[in-house]
């Protein structure tokens, strides 16, 4: 089976970022793997380590950059590494994300796709369930237990009051939830056995697209800006008797804060 | 010149001067203010100072040595070994509002005393970009004037040696009042002999002794070395000959590209076998080697056990008994390349591999890796903690020894010897690089608590028999000032009481604080 992990490439959650001009500085930032993604590798793994002809491959998109977090990736036990790299990759909402995501699938092959349930930048959430809808595949998000059996997975998400249980066929797109797994930390035998491991650099061109397709000209959404969030302020202690303090909490939450 | 002469050029209105009164008050209100991590108890005071200047300071303690009145000398209150805690004084001076950072260039960062190493951090790394202050004690609220009077140090001072090895100037406020600014290298010993001169006091010459120091990292007493800086008479003072106002710190390029690398070991002899080797690498570049001992990596896993997968402690492999942990810095991937390869043929001798490893290159990968640091004293500290609701008497005991290089496994096989002999629980971690390991002893009755109490001693006797030190990082405080004797002989332990009485004949700077009675 050919699983293939999708992985996003996320500033280090101990980076400090910050915005200038409406854009991320990204000076002395240094750039992870997302770490929502590592639960849909670590699942990937475990598959291929219970035995059977499996294949786990990583598949990023991004700039030329990405290249060492799909190395990062691939150190956790990878066998094929692919990165589709564009400049356009940062101007790339989550429907031309998919979009190129898709088409480098189609390129590769797959029988089971795993990725994060989001990455931890933007947030979005949207990108493993739109790869699935364009490759017409099932798929199941934010899921906290995983089971495959002949060619048939089952999974289990949590949901308001309980636990959705899911069984569908393979190929299929799962994005996983924290819980999952526990994530493997990276050997050092891993980190240098990637240099020799085949790594794939695509264009554009080489998975069928132009720069029509991508970047501001392929989205729908565009960001405009960015903006640093505010600052919070200083908590307030109202002291006093109960009656009093009730009354000013009231005025102030009225007066002041302008939320009641 | 071997001269040191402070005067008054500054000094403030002492009614000015922020402070709180009043010594129940003070108990009730402010009692944070009487006491450390050490968690001894203090006592309440008449008044705490809260100065902003080194004017300020100079200005106290012109008025408390008019009045005869002792003070405690507060930091960011973090040390472990009692030397910030309000016993036998009259007032506490705390030096938490002197937080600002006062100039820097691309090599150096001139600070008051108050700012803590996480603002130093962050300044450094918001207006000094590519440069660190590389010294890195656990404690990161701990601020600067307590890391350069206690001489701290951290996991790299395996490779950038501790505080002392950073200060390039500092400012010092002496009991009198009087004000020191002394700068590296413009007052120097001639030979073991000092000349002072304080304010309407004649001159007095310090001479001192011949003593040869354990090769060790020592925060022991004074260190009196022969043509030495008088800076190093105050780094590593602990408070009691004046009170440092303001620092200037030497920085270094921050190294780039760091690897770092967990290696899970069968056997504490097998940990030991592997730090050996690593040390004596010529390719390995490492700036911090650490070690959690059998004792360290059961408790880890019982916690996990007991927590599951939301535990904030990661799944150690099954087959792990020990471990060490290294960071490494290198050039390029080829020197990684070398690196790796000088670990495989270090770790093959020792029937381990690679595959035994945790790496990463990333802070994200170093903060999930010191997760597993910090997390060992606090469920040493979770443990004491239950253990406290039977008997509130009942406290951990950690020790702070070192001993030369080739003395680790006798002082390794000495700790297990006689710890199991008394049948304390304890865990074993540390720097393991420096040789200079952590025992903390967990005792669970009255009478288990008298005995590690006993062999806290007698352990420090050994370290001292091997030629090492009773405190390598601690400093003494008034935690563990008993043991000074063990370590120094009389004349050594007279000078330093001549040096203290030479500056602060009075003894109204921490009294009690490093010098036995």
């Amino acid at each position: 089976m050919k699983i293939v992990c999708l992985v996003k490439e996320v500033p280090d959650s101990e980076a400090k970022i910050t915005v200038e001009n409406g854009k991320i500085k990204e000076t002395g930032v240094k750039f992870i793997v997302n770490p929502y993604d590592e639960y849909g590798i670590e699942e990937a793994l475990k598959i291929k380590e219970a035995g059977g002809e499996h294949q786990v491959f990583i598949l990023t998109f991004g700039t030329e950059r990405a290249k060492k977090v799909m190395e990062s990736a691939m150190a956790l036990g990878a066998d094929e590494g692919f990165l589709v790299a564009d400049g356009s990759a940062p101007d790339c909402d989550s429907h031309t994300t998919a979009k190129v995501l898709a088409a480098a699938l189609n390129k590769i092959g797959f029988d089971m796709i795993f990725c994060g349930k989001q990455a931890i930048d933007d947030d979005s959430s949207q990108v493993g369930v739109r790869v699935a809808e364009m490759l017409s595949l099932g798929h199941a998000s934010v899921v906290n237990k995983f089971e495959l059996t002949d060619g048939k997975v089952k999974v289990e998400r949590q949901i308001q009051g309980g636990q959705e249980v899911i069984e569908m066929p393979v190929p299929c797109v799962i994005t996983c939830q924290k819980g999952l797994n526990d994530p493997r930390y990276p050997s050092l035998k891993n980190i240098m056995a990637v240099k020799k491991k085949p790594r794939t650099v695509f264009t554009l061109d080489d998975i069928g697209l132009s720069a029509d397709d991508v970047g501001v000209n392929g989205s729908f959404v565009e960001v405009t800006k960015f903006e640093p969030p505010l600052e919070k302020a200083p908590g307030r202690v109202i002291e006093g008797e109960p009656e009093d303090t009730a009354k000013e909490l009231i005025r102030s939450l009225r007066e002041e804060a302008k939320v009641i | 010149m071997n001269l040191i002469k402070p005067d008054f050029t500054y000094c403030s209105d002492i009614k000015l001067i922020k402070r709180i009164e009043g010594s129940s008050r003070i108990l009730e209100e402010f009692p944070d203010y009487l006491v450390d991590e050490s968690r001894l108890s203090g006592n309440s005071v008449e008044t705490i100072f809260f100065p902003e200047t080194t004017s300020d300071v100079s200005a106290i303690m012109r008025d408390m040595h008019k009045r005869g009145l002792r003070g405690c000398v507060s930091g960011a209150r973090t040390g472990v070994v009692g030397g910030a805690v309000a016993m036998n004084v009259d007032c506490v001076i705390s030096l938490s509002g002197m937080n600002e950072i006062l100039g820097f260039d691309n090599k150096s960062i001139c600070a008051q005393c108050g700012v803590t190493l996480d603002e130093l951090d962050k300044h450094i790394s918001d207006n000094i970009p590519g440069m660190f202050y590389p010294v890195d004690p656990t404690e990161t609220t701990s601020s600067i004037g307590g890391n350069v009077a206690s001489n701290a140090s951290g996991a790299r001072t395996y490779y950038y040696g501790p505080t002392r090895n950073w200060v390039n100037a500092i400012t010092v406020v002496l009991a009198d009042g009087s004000v020191l600014d002394l700068k590296r290298g413009d007052v120097v010993a001639d030979g073991r002999r000092f000349r002072i001169e304080l304010p309407g006091q004649p001159e007095t010459t310090f001479e001192f002794p011949n003593h040869k120091y354990p090769k060790v990292k020592n925060t022991a007493g004074f260190i009196l070395a022969e043509n030495m800086d008088a800076i190093d008479l105050f780094v590593g003072s602990e408070g009691i000959l004046g009170i440092i106002t303001k620092v200037d710190l030497r920085l270094i390029k921050k190294p780039s590209n760091r690897l770092y690398t967990v290696i899970w070991a069968e056997s504490e002899k097998q940990s030991v076998d592997l730090v050996k080797a690593i040390r004596s690498s010529h390719i390995l570049n490492m700036l911090a080697i650490e070690y959690f001992s059998p004792e360290a990596i059961a408790v880890l896993k019982q916690r996990r056990m007991y927590e599951g997968s939301s535990s904030t402690v990661a799944k150690i492999p099954y087959d792990a008994i020990a471990a060490i942990f290294i960071d490494c810095v290198y050039k390029d991937d080829s020197e990684l390349s070398d690196i790796s390869a000088e670990l495989e043929i270090i770790l093959h001798a020792q029937k381990r591999s690679l595959d035994n490893t945790w790496s990463g290159m990333n802070d994200s990968d170093l903060k999930r890796m010191k997760q597993l640091r910090h997390a060992l004293p606090e469920t040493i500290n979770m443990i004491i903690t239950e253990r406290k609701k039977d008997n509130p008497n009942i406290h951990k005991l950690s020790t702070d020894f070192a001993v030369p290089d080739g003395m680790l496994e006798t002082m390794l096989e000495t700790y297990h010897k006689k710890l199991d002999k008394s049948g304390i629980e304890y865990v074993i971690f540390g720097h393991i690089g420096d040789n200079h390991l952590h025992v903390n002893m967990l005792p669970k009755t009255e009478k288990e608590l008298l005995l590690a109490h006993e062999l806290y001693v007698e352990l420090a006797k050994d370290a001292v028999r091997l030629g090492g030190t009773i405190a390598a990082e601690h400093g003494i405080g008034r935690f563990k000032r008993h043991l000074m004797p063990i370590q120094y002989p009389p004349e050594m332990l007279d000078a330093m009481l001549e040096l203290k009485n030479i500056f602060d004949p009075a003894g109204l700077l921490n009294p009690g604080v490093m010098l036995p009675d």
